[in-house]
């Protein structure tokens, strides 16, 4: 480790994201990796240490290991912190930033965003399986066809725009 | 009128003052100014060479008249009118300037400017001492008694200590029976005595002392006087019992059919309708929960009247107040534990093993619920009942402590608590498993260190350094949490049959109120605020008002019995000379400009000031007693008849045109 990580710039570019909360003020207490809904089936997703290793200065090292995208935004840890440093307030300004900065999106999410895009849902489970491997659709169980979610218009136009710059 | 004659001195207080401007050159504008016969330097105003120039000045020049300029007056006021007065001046002629807090300190990067703020400064203060007179200082009276509120151990040492010394110790106290959260501990950190057995013979001295007046079962309503003779309304809650007529045999509590969860046992146990808080209570006189009691809520019942072998029974009975004639207060109200329902991620209240460290203390406790037994708790029938012995208990330090969305501050004593109820459970149950989550150990106190170290070297007990975000229930009452320990990296789901919360510590119920009634301030927890965070420690705003114990903010036993033994050091100090010294500058009224209004009446904080008739006129009257000079009334007076010495419009307006002329110019 050398000292220089203490003083980077990209932490004020990070803070000034992340606005009123104060990830200074974390003690860690891993409150809020103790509740994470997305630690419980990722373990390498563990907010407390994204806050501690954004303080120290390691935010290029979190932006390129692509772990933040875990985060399923519950929004418990911003809830329960006691601290108000609100890790997921840092999470969000984590992925922002790992926007701004150009690393591409996991995947996955590149997947689910373009099927956002085309069907309005994140996946299209017009057919599913069953565990003696049979193929069910909607109308062979007498439901309706899937409607477009309301103002899908509106979404598809803001996702679109998004879209446009993640795929740069 | 004699010539007014000023003698200026300018501190270099070291650099600090010295380091920025140049005080020679300060002393050769000042002799130009009106009445200054003459103007010194001296490197420390303040040691005993700088205060000997004044003192001979004074002699030698003939001075009526000094101006020191140098730090706060807060800091050096009173050396320098000591050195006025033993060159036989009035020491109320003395005029301070600050000019390091307010000059050298705060503008240091420019010393030509600070130069020209100084001299403004002193300009003003020479106009302004021209106008000063001299003022007389009262001899008062003070009452040799004290009333120490509250019976903790912090009361309860200060009640003794004050005692000793000769003072007569009103000892008011809420409950039933003094001792105080004290009494509801098993053992004590970090040595493991036993808590009662400390804690029972000072309770028996106090009772046996004949300088101490025990006063349970009251409050305190209105506090008035003055500082060194208090007037004090107390209000003895009505006990339903004979106390002279009683001689605390118990048959009475034994023979009450009403069965009440018990507030000494944190609601896990019940006492009944007529009670003592509990067994080793002094006084030994029980009183009757009126909202309990049978026969005073349905007009049924009279078992206790009828056993009572001395008829001390009396239903009748009501409120009664007193008035205590005092010379100085110690409060010791302690603390109460914060409302752990409020954080109901952890289901306090909610979840039945979900409990506190002060009710694992009555578990723990031989005289407790369950006679000493750690158990889980199981409710039967709406009732409290004590299940089985616990495998895997969960103890959780900071529950509401040092966060920002319930209690801010450390309580400082939970580590310590933490580890010792893990002791408790150890000890107890050598087959259990304890589980401390914890963020940070404090071990800062003498003997801490080598607790924790004994606690963590126990083969049952885990140290788990995460928090837990949330508690679930299962079906049979255990509980579900899950914990990252970022010591191992590993997120562990503990399953406890009791959890045992660390609770945050805040004021007493009350004390907001309480704290009105003794006019001192508070501090953002709202404990009361000491004089100073460090030299004095014991001391209010209020002469004569001390604090003692947990009230000031958090302590553990130690801090807490050397706290109060510091109030009591101080009330003592205070009133063993047997008179206070007034303070002169209180307000006055001009009797022939003064026209009845009353706005003076209003805005006074100490109800000092009346409205009386006086041949046909109305007119103003400030009691000299009540007065505290803080000059309310002489700002908001509209045709300037009210006054404070040493702080006259005359005196004021002289200083600020003295000063608007410099800025005009």
């Amino acid at each position: 480790m050398t000292t220089e990580v203490f003083t980077t710039r990209i932490v004020e570019e990070l803070k000034n994201i992340i606005g009123v909360h104060k990830p200074e003020f974390c003690y860690q207490c891993a409150k809020c990796t103790s509740g994470c809904t997305a630690n419980k089936v990722f373990s390498e997703y563990r907010p407390h240490e994204f806050v501690a290793l954004a303080n120290m200065g390691y935010v290029e090292e979190i932006l390129k290991s692509g772990v933040i995208w875990a985060c399923t935004e519950c929004w418990k840890c911003g809830q329960y912190c006691p601290q108000e440093v609100a890790p997921v307030e840092v999470i969000i300004a984590l992925k922002n930033l790992s926007i701004i900065k150009g690393y591409a999106p996991p995947k996955a999410l590149v997947e689910m965003t373009k099927n956002v895009i085309e069907k309005g849902l994140i996946q299209d489970i017009n057919q599913v399986m069953t565990k003696d491997f049979e193929f069910i659709d909607r109308d062979s169980l007498g439901l309706p066809p899937l409607e477009e979610p309301p103002q899908m218009d509106k979404h598809r136009n803001i996702l679109s725009k998004f879209f446009g710059v993640v795929m740069k | 009128m004699e010539e007014v004659r000023i003698g200026i001195y300018i501190c270099h207080c070291g650099k600090n003052i010295a380091g920025v401007i140049n005080p020679k050159r300060i002393v050769e504008h000042l002799s130009r100014l009106p009445n200054v016969v003459v103007a010194k330097e001296y490197l420390y105003m303040c040691s005993s060479p700088g205060q000997s120039l004044i003192e001979e000045d004074i002699k030698e020049y003939n001075l009526n008249r000094i101006i020191v300029a140098a730090c706060s007056p807060r800091m050096h006021e009173p050396t320098f009118q000591s050195a006025l007065i033993r060159a036989g001046l009035n020491p109320y002629l003395l005029e301070m300037v600050n000019i390091r807090e307010h000059a050298t300190w705060v503008h240091e990067r420019d010393p030509a400017e600070t130069e020209q703020k100084v001299i403004g400064l002193i300009r003003a203060a020479v106009h302004r001492a021209i106008n000063l007179y001299p003022l007389e200082v009262e001899r008062l009276p003070v009452v040799k008694s004290v009333l120490v509120v509250g019976g903790g151990i912090a009361g309860i040492r200060a009640s003794l200590d004050l005692a000793k010394a000769g003072y007569k110790v009103y000892l008011v106290e809420k409950n039933q029976s003094i001792g105080g959260k004290m009494a509801q501990l098993d053992k004590t950190f970090p040595t493991l005595d036993c808590s009662q057995c400390i804690l029972t013979p000072m309770m028996v001295d106090v009772s046996n002392n004949p300088n101490i007046i025990l006063q349970t079962y009251s409050v305190v309503e209105e506090i008035n006087g003055r500082p060194g003779e208090f007037e004090v309304k107390v209000r003895q809650k009505a006990r339903y019992v004979d106390w002279d007529a009683c001689t605390g045999c118990g048959t009475c509590v034994e023979k009450c059919p009403a069965r009440v969860p018990s507030e000494f046992d944190e609601g896990l146990g019940t006492r009944k309708a007529i009670y003592f808080d509990f067994p080793q209570a002094i006084p030994r006189r029980p009183v009757i929960d009126p909202d309990h009691c049978l026969y005073l809520i349905k007009g049924v019942c009279r078992v206790c009247e009828k056993f009572c072998p001395t008829g001390a029974i009396k239903f009748e009975d009501e409120d009664q107040f007193l008035t205590l004639k005092v010379g100085a207060i110690v409060v010791a109200t302690g603390y109460q534990l914060y409302d752990m329902r409020k954080m109901y991620e952890y289901g306090y209240g909610k979840y039945r093993n979900v409990i506190t460290g002060m009710q694992l203390e009555r578990l723990s406790s031989a005289n407790g619920p369950t006679s000493g037994r750690i158990t889980t708790i199981e409710i039967e029938r709406g009732k409290i009942k004590p299940g089985k012995e616990p495998e895997t208990v969960a103890i959780i330090l900071c529950a509401g402590s040092r966060d920002e969305n319930h209690i801010k501050y450390c309580c400082r004593i939970g580590c310590m608590a933490g580890l010792k109820h893990a002791y408790y459970i150890a000890h107890a149950l050598p087959n259990s498993k304890i589980i401390i989550c914890y963020t940070d150990i404090r071990a800062f106190g003498k003997g801490f260190e080598e607790f924790y170290q004994r606690i963590r070297s126990l083969p049952n007990v885990f140290m788990v350094r995460g928090r837990p975000m949330e508690i679930f229930e299962n079906k049979d009452g255990s509980l579900i949490l899950d914990v990252f320990d970022s010591n191992t990296n590993r997120r562990l789901t503990i399953n406890a049959d009791l959890v045992v919360l660390e609770t945050a510590l805040v004021p007493p119920q009350g004390f907001e109120e309480f704290r009105k009634i003794l006019k001192i301030s508070c501090d953002p927890g709202g404990f009361g605020l000491e004089l100073h965070p460090k030299l004095k420690p014991v001391e209010t705003t209020v002469d004569g008002i001390y604090l003692a114990g947990f009230i000031q903010g958090p302590k553990d036993i130690p801090d807490t019995v050397a706290h109060a033994g510091a109030a009591a050091a101080a009330a003592s100090a205070f009133l063993a000379k047997g008179y206070i010294e007034s303070i002169p500058y209180l307000a006055h009224v001009d009797e022939d400009i003064c026209s009845g209004c009353g706005v003076c009446v209003s805005v006074c904080p100490y109800d000092a000031i009346t409205i009386e008739v006086t041949d046909g006129r109305r007119l103003a009257k400030v009691n000299s007693v009540k007065c505290k000079g803080c000059g309310a009334c002489a700002a908001a007076c509209p045709s300037g008849a009210m006054q404070q010495h040493y702080f006259t419009d005359k005196q004021i307006l002289s200083e600020v045109s003295a000063l608007a002329e410099g800025v005009v110019a």
